[in-house]
């Protein structure tokens, strides 16, 4: 038989982990529909039957509040999964079976994995797991998922189960005082041939909205329904959601304070509140989360990562390379197809490749904070400076991984709670200046300002912040306007992370990387490499100003006029190496540099020659050339960044908005540092 | 005493009376657990002086000073956390009760801390 189980449960329980051991690794990751909620689906682990298991966000409720939330319910109400397995942490169990108290009101059979068992035994704590299936009505299987303790189990019980599923009689709802309000409302719905009457009413209890508009009443019944609401709030003296909130955790500890005994007494301090006693600590907390930041830094982008990365470099940017135009010159290829193969697709993927020790050193970096507990750590230390800028402090960790490349930075967002964070996280992204970034200020700076180079690189790298905080005041003042995201936020357990769950954490965003950015990447590397050498006849040109690249160039350079840099310096000739080296930026930024080399004195090494340095002192002022590092630094990131945006945000409206942003932000600083300089006569010879 | 959550001074304990406020800040409080009638301790403050960390059912929970003022909790006194040597019960006697004297109830908190291995 074909069934589809649904794994339902609460952040931190464990839930990813008993996920990977049900299915293995023949996982499929995506997205949901319209959010970057990501959705994992897997075919179990049975011989006789043909189950997948949808892996749904980790949520706290069935509340319409997080997109999380609202993904998770619309699913279980519409696709109707034959099977629920809500995995519940045994070692913060109230909580956990309040999820538990809505999941049953779906009419939708529910096992309970009881999960981290085997911290509950270490601690020497008991549960009564045969009054907790006698009081909620649903079977309760103990398992350890971390280490694979019981999973066969309940894998053999929830196939049973399926097969011969059953309701509690009574969910915590129906057993309360407010259970004659619930039937009526019922009836109601019956009425109006609504299935899931049970779900829908306490959702109709609860005045929640959407549900609401989605179930089209008509007038008169919403009357009723009203009706019923108010006259059980004033019988109740309370107000229903608060009322309905309360009754779901009073079921829950009379429950538990019979069922669940605690081995320690209440004040001793767990290992969790030890650790958390330095590393949040008033004095240690902001100086040892330096500490871990700068490690992760440097094991990822810094001395350790381009260690890691130098010989993976070397396979990719020489020995390889090297091998294919040795084998296309033995097998006499033409000088077109030499070129589309060496400068146009494997200088692509070359550059690809080149950033993925990188990004899996950070992924892992980020995978074992995340699942250690340290992330939610972060959040709660820096949150007070964050909220300033309308983010809450987890919004750290993605914005310095753009120091180092803003693929693994817009990635990272997705830690992030709520949209709009995420929004605005990924907008202020190219603000922090990558790596890539670097080879535009070291030619740059080397040539114009060779006195105080260090100096003038930094004070772009500190433009690039002060852009960044400033956007985030206004942006939060306009386009993101509305309310501050609530921070309400679980400091979980310490745990050590499994090194299975982390590999493949590690090698799903790994994966996704090469895949997305890859395709991205190599056609417009493709592209960029044609539109250099081709004119818009499609004839091969000589003078790469005749290419498509040198008439697009001519073409926006004058955009640049206020800038400095649009028009070669004393002239009104038009720059046009310029505009087309931002272009070929798109494709990484590096390529700035060895564009100008190779457009203005055929030398496309991307180092400071002597023929290169006079080139560019012959077309910048120090001031345009100041003015041009500053738009490098500020507009759009490279196409890979921008795949990799559009994927994190789902929608083209809101990449669209982050480019355009960005490149307007750029071009006004950019102007103003030129029109400011020229009139205070700031190095203009 | 009845005073606002965020009013609870590390380690001080509370039951919860009401929560104030509306719409999703408030739902997803009583989400994670902060109902009348639930015990609730203060733990401790951020480094930089926000947001919080609580106590609630056995969990610890972060929320900001903010969200924190529209929880209206009944002060229980000092829930003593860690009893060890003498002057831990001695203190944990005479923090009972009503908290009139913060700053002293304070300061002894802080020198019980630093007396912890």
């Amino acid at each position: 038989m074909a069934y589809s189980f649904a794994l339902a449960g609460n952040p931190n329980s464990g839930k990813t982990t008993l996920f990977n051991r049900l299915t293995g690794s023949n996982a499929h990751v995506g997205n949901w529909p319209g959010v970057t909620v990501e959705r994992r689906e897997g075919k179990l682990k049975n011989k006789n039957d043909d189950i997948t298991v949808v892996d749904l966000p980790g949520i706290y409720s069935l509340s319409p509040y997080t997109p999380e939330e609202v993904v998770a319910r619309d699913y279980l109400s519409h696709n109707k999964p034959d099977l629920i397995i809500n995995i519940v942490d045994a070692t913060n169990i109230e909580r956990n079976l309040y999820l538990t108290t809505q999941l049953l009101e779906l009419q939708i059979p529910v096992i309970v994995a009881l999960n981290m068992m085997d911290e509950v035994k270490a601690r020497k704590d008991s549960i009564d797991i045969g009054s907790l299936e006698k009081k909620f009505g649903i079977p309760f299987i103990p398992i350890a998922a971390a280490k694979g303790h019981g999973v066969k189990e309940l894998l053999e019980k929830a196939v049973a189960f399926v097969k011969k599923p059953s309701l509690p009689e009574k969910t915590a709802l129906e057993s309360s005082k407010i259970s004659e309000a619930i039937s009526d409302i019922r009836k109601y719905l019956d009425n109006a041939g609504i299935e899931k009457t049970l779900y829908y009413s306490v959702k109709l209890l609860e005045r929640d909205i959407k549900i609401k508009e989605d179930l089209k009443l008509d007038a008169e019944t919403e009357n009723a329904i009203e009706g019923i609401i108010k006259a059980e709030e004033d019988k109740q003296e309370q107000e229903m959601e608060t009322l309905i909130a309360d009754l779901r955790y009073r079921f829950i500890t009379t429950i538990t304070s019979k069922s669940v005994k605690k081995g320690k007494s209440e004040g001793e301090l767990s290992v969790t509140d030890k650790i958390d006693r330095v590393v949040t600590s008033r004095i240690l907390g902001i100086p040892i989360f330096f500490a871990i930041m700068y490690l992760v830094f440097e094991l990822s982008v810094g001395s350790v990562g381009k260690m890691l990365a130098e010989p993976f470099e070397l396979l990719t940017g020489e020995i390889i390379p090297n091998a294919i135009s040795s084998f296309l010159a033995s097998v006499g290829t033409s000088e077109f197809v030499t070129s589309l193969i060496m400068d146009g697709i494997v200088n692509g993927i070359a550059s690809l490749l080149g950033f993925l020790p990188l990004i899996v050193m950070l992924f892992l970096c980020l995978s074992i904070l995340e699942d250690v507990g340290y992330m939610a750590r972060i959040a709660f230390v820096m949150d007070r400076i964050f909220r300033h800028f309308g983010l809450s402090g987890k919004a750290f960790v993605p914005l310095i991984m753009g120091y180092g490349c803003s693929v693994p930075g817009i990635m990272a967002t997705r830690t992030l709670e709520d949209e709009k964070s995420r929004r605005l996280a990924i907008t202020l992204m190219p603000f922090m200046s990558c790596g890539a970034k670097i080879p535009v200020y070291a030619v740059f700076a080397g040539v114009f300002f060779a006195q105080s180079q260090a100096t003038v690189t930094f004070s772009i790298y500190m433009l690039g912040l002060a852009v960044a905080m400033i956007s985030a005041i206004i942006l939060n003042k306009t386009v993101f306007k509305g309310e501050a995201p609530p921070f309400v936020l679980e400091l979980p357990a310490y745990r050590i992370p499994t090194l299975k769950s982390l590999l493949i954490h590690t090698w799903e965003k790994a994966k996704g990387y090469v895949i997305k950015v890859g395709t991205v990447l190599l056609t417009m590397s493709v592209v960029i490499w044609f539109c250099q050498r081709f004119s818009f006849s499609m004839q091969m040109v000589e003078d790469p100003a005749q290419s498509i690249l040198g008439v697009v160039g001519t073409f926006i350079s004058p955009i640049f006029t206020l800038n400095g840099f649009g028009l070669v310096k004393n002239s009104s000739i038009i720059n046009w190496q310029v505009g087309a080296a931002l272009l070929t930026g798109f494709v990484a930024k590096e390529a700035v540099v060895s564009s100008l080399g190779i457009l203005y004195i055929a030398q496309g090494a991307g180092e400071l020659t002597p023929a290169l340095s006079a080139a560019l002192g012959a077309n910048f002022t120090p001031l345009s050339a100041y003015a041009f590092m500053a738009f490098v630094l500020l507009y759009a990131p490279c196409v890979a960044a921008i795949a990799t945006a559009k994927k994190e945000l789902g929608s083209w409206k809101w990449t669209g908005f982050t480019i355009a942003y960005q490149c307007g932000v750029a071009w006004i600083v950019s102007m103003l540092i030129y029109q400011i300089g020229s009139l205070l006569g700031i190095g203009l010879v | 005493m009845v005073v606002s959550l965020k009013e609870l001074r590390p380690s001080e304990s509370g039951v919860i009376k009401s929560i104030g406020g509306s719409g999703p800040i408030r739902r997803r409080l009583m989400d994670m657990g902060i109902t009348p009638g639930a015990n609730i301790t203060m733990r401790k403050v951020a480094p930089l002086g926000d947001p919080l960390e609580i106590n609630i059912r056995g969990y610890e929970l972060s929320l900001r000073k903010a969200e924190a003022a529209q929880v209206i909790v009944e002060s229980t006194g000092h829930h003593h956390h860690h009893h060890h040597g003498s002057f831990g019960h001695g203190w944990g006697r005479r923090s009972h009760g009503h908290c009139a004297n913060r700053e002293e109830n304070e300061a002894l908190y802080l020198t019980d801390l630093k007396k912890q291995p």
